[in-house]
């Protein structure tokens, strides 16, 4: 699975690193790091990637299935 | 958490109270001059806190003003009405807010004894409880926004400079959002609610406030796991503007040995 949040949505809610502390983390601003990437999502932490992506507020987050 | 002591609690509430009080329109010129002594008052102690402040070598840790005084926008630092302007909308934004939003949750927990149980034995579900809170009661239940483009929303035309008014308390408990929208959920997961608004203006304080919000539910369940309402009567809020409140919220609790 790819990870992409999209840079324009993103505001900073913090949602998703919330819901997926192993994986996603936060810059200074409270930005979580992968704004503006795509990223590939180890299997382990899938499940917490997709709460992650249904809790953002902006719909910033788009999940692919390889 | 942003340094000032806790014991100016007692200053700053009044004046938040006394604020909003006219804020929220009431004519009566005394709420309209209590208002504009407590913007006073807010604002003269944040100029002697960058007075004691100023000058220093290193931010004093975990002391906001003095932080602010060392932080730069670009290559500035920040002038003195911006200083200013930030630490008493800090104050205006947040105590009232964060202090409504608590009275439902605590409200909620007190006649709900399931729910209260389960974040007493298991208070990893917290920070699930505060977001559900903020679902289910949104205080803050709408706000206008200026429409900047010509666009179509889901059929219906708008035009540059329209003005639309977004009831989040609705789209929180949207059916094609939730499941069991009109439930409060104590472990709700994907819960992307819009509490805080959204966009460019989502709320810059929402960070603290849930924090804010986790810290008081953690401490006080672990000192008072067990409490109810300490009233029949039925639920008074404030509704000035856009922000819901309780008037009160008598609890009462058993003192053991």
């Amino acid at each position: 699975m790819k990870l992409a949040v999209d840079a324009a949505r993103c505001t900073g809610h913090g949602r998703c690193y919330a819901a997926a502390p192993d994986f996603l983390t936060y810059d200074d601003e409270g930005y979580v790091t992968a704004r503006g990437q795509v990223v590939d999502v180890p299997d382990e932490h899938a499940a917490a990637v997709r709460e992650a992506a249904a809790s953002c507020p902006e719909q910033a987050i788009e999940l692919t299935d390889d | 958490m942003i340094g000032v002591p806790a014991q100016e609690a007692d200053r700053f509430v009044p004046w938040v109270e006394d604020f909003f009080a006219g804020f929220g329109g009431d004519p009566d010129p005394a709420k309209q001059q209590a208002m504009i002594d407590s913007l006073t008052g807010i604002r003269e102690y944040w100029v002697e806190a960058l007075e004691q402040r100023r000058g220093e070598a290193e931010p004093r840790p975990g002391d906001l003003a003095s932080h602010l005084l060392h932080s730069r926008i670009d290559d500035r630092p920040l002038t003195d009405a911006e200083l200013l302007d930030m630490l008493t909308v800090l104050v205006l934004a947040g105590l009232d807010t964060t202090r409504g939003q608590l009275g439902y949750l605590f409200r909620h927990l007190a006649t709900n004894p399931d729910d209260r149980q389960r974040l007493v034995y298991e208070p990893a579900v917290i920070p699930a409880a505060v977001e559900e809170s903020l679902r289910y009661y949104t205080i803050i239940f709408g706000d206008g926004r200026k429409v900047t483009e010509d666009v179509e929303f889901h059929g219906c035309p708008l035009r540059k400079g329209d003005m639309v008014y977004g009831l989040v308390a609705a789209a929180n408990r949207d059916p094609a959002a939730y499941d069991r929208p009109d439930e409060f959920v104590v472990d709700r997961k994907a819960n992307p609610h819009l509490g805080f608004a959204g966009g460019p203006h989502r709320c810059l304080g929402a960070h603290l406030a849930r924090k804010e919000m986790q810290i008081a539910t953690e401490e006080w369940l672990r000192a008072v796991p067990e409490f109810r309402l300490g009233t029949h009567d039925p639920l008074q809020e404030r509704g000035a503007g856009s922000m819901l409140s309780l008037i009160s919220l008598p609890l009462v609790w058993d003192v053991t040995a």
